[in-house]
């Protein structure tokens, strides 16, 4: 099976990482999906079908944590996998985010740690 | 200057220029004189406990490398925009790990939009500035903290 995954941040450049460490990793990736903040992710993610959400938290227009919370009410993407890329360093914030169900790997990241965790988040599927 | 302080941002700058970047801390050279090399600046704001800015610069010629290495390409393949992108996302990762490397992990801080601008544009007495040697070059960070009153414990050993 091939992951469509969606990847939301407001650099090309991480964006461009990110996709380049999934490569990397052998998972078999089917659309890749690109939003430069968390309302477009919200609407990519609503229109297309994503098996596995990468998100940054600190992004103008609307932030991740903002796009997660509307993803998790929405039943038609609630159970969509979604882990964090991000630099944040709040406890608090980041126990919110644990809360809602969300992977969160810290910037900057090893392709070690986020294929470990993309593994973990995926399973079988990818 | 706080050297604590000083030396976390120093940490912080190396440590995230290796893992982001593949560009590795070296020893200072002997002769540390500026060359008259263009210089490209980016800055960012944050506001929370305390609140600040960081700046980062670097020659220019090095932004070609810094978004190579994290793209994976060769220099000449990448563009301008690139090289701005990767600047800015350097500074974003460097601030984001610095806070909580001074402020420990319970405080919550809002990270502006990291933005390329005029060089020396972070200025005065109480901005702490930090140069690393890298394999590549250098990237000297400056750091300015308004509210210096709420700075935690990690700062009180001023040198």
């Amino acid at each position: 099976m091939s992951l469509n995954v969606l990847i939301v941040d407001d650099s090309a450049v991480m964006r461009a990482m990110i996709l380049r460490t999934l490569q990397m990793t052998g998972i078999s990736l089917g659309e890749i999906h690109e939003a430069e903040n968390g309302s477009e992710g919200l609407e990519a993610l609503l229109a297309h079908p994503i098996d596995l959400g990468i998100v940054d938290i600190n992004m103008p227009v609307m932030d991740g944590e903002e796009m997660i919370k509307r993803a998790r009410e929405n039943p038609s993407v609630s159970e969509v996998p979604l882990m964090v890329v991000s630099t944040e360093g709040s406890d608090t914030r980041i126990m919110r985010l644990i809360q809602r169900g969300v992977r969160f790997v810290h910037k900057p990241f090893t392709p070690e740690v986020l294929s470990e965790v993309v593994g973990e988040l995926v399973g079988d599927a990818a | 200057m706080n050297t604590r302080l000083a030396q976390t941002l120093l940490e912080v700058t190396e440590q995230t220029c290796e893992v982001l970047a593949f560009m590795f801390p070296m020893p200072p050279p002997e002769d540390e004189c500026d060359s008259d090399e263009d210089v490209a600046c980016v800055g960012v704001e944050f506001s929370g406990p305390f609140d600040g800015a960081l700046a980062l610069r670097m020659p220019e010629e090095m932004m070609a490398t810094l978004a190579a290495n994290m793209l994976g390409l060769a220099p000449d393949a990448t563009d301008r925009r690139q090289h701005e992108d990767a600047f800015k996302e350097l500074c974003n990762v460097v601030c984001g790990n610095l806070l909580p490397a001074i402020a420990g992990s319970e405080p919550l801080f809002s990270v502006g939009s990291p933005h390329i601008c005029a060089m020396g544009r972070i200025s005065g007495e109480d901005v702490i500035v930090t140069r690393a040697w890298l394999s590549e070059g250098w990237v000297e960070a400056c750091l300015s903290i308004e509210k210096e009153a709420d700075l935690p414990a990690v700062c009180e050993g001023r040198g």
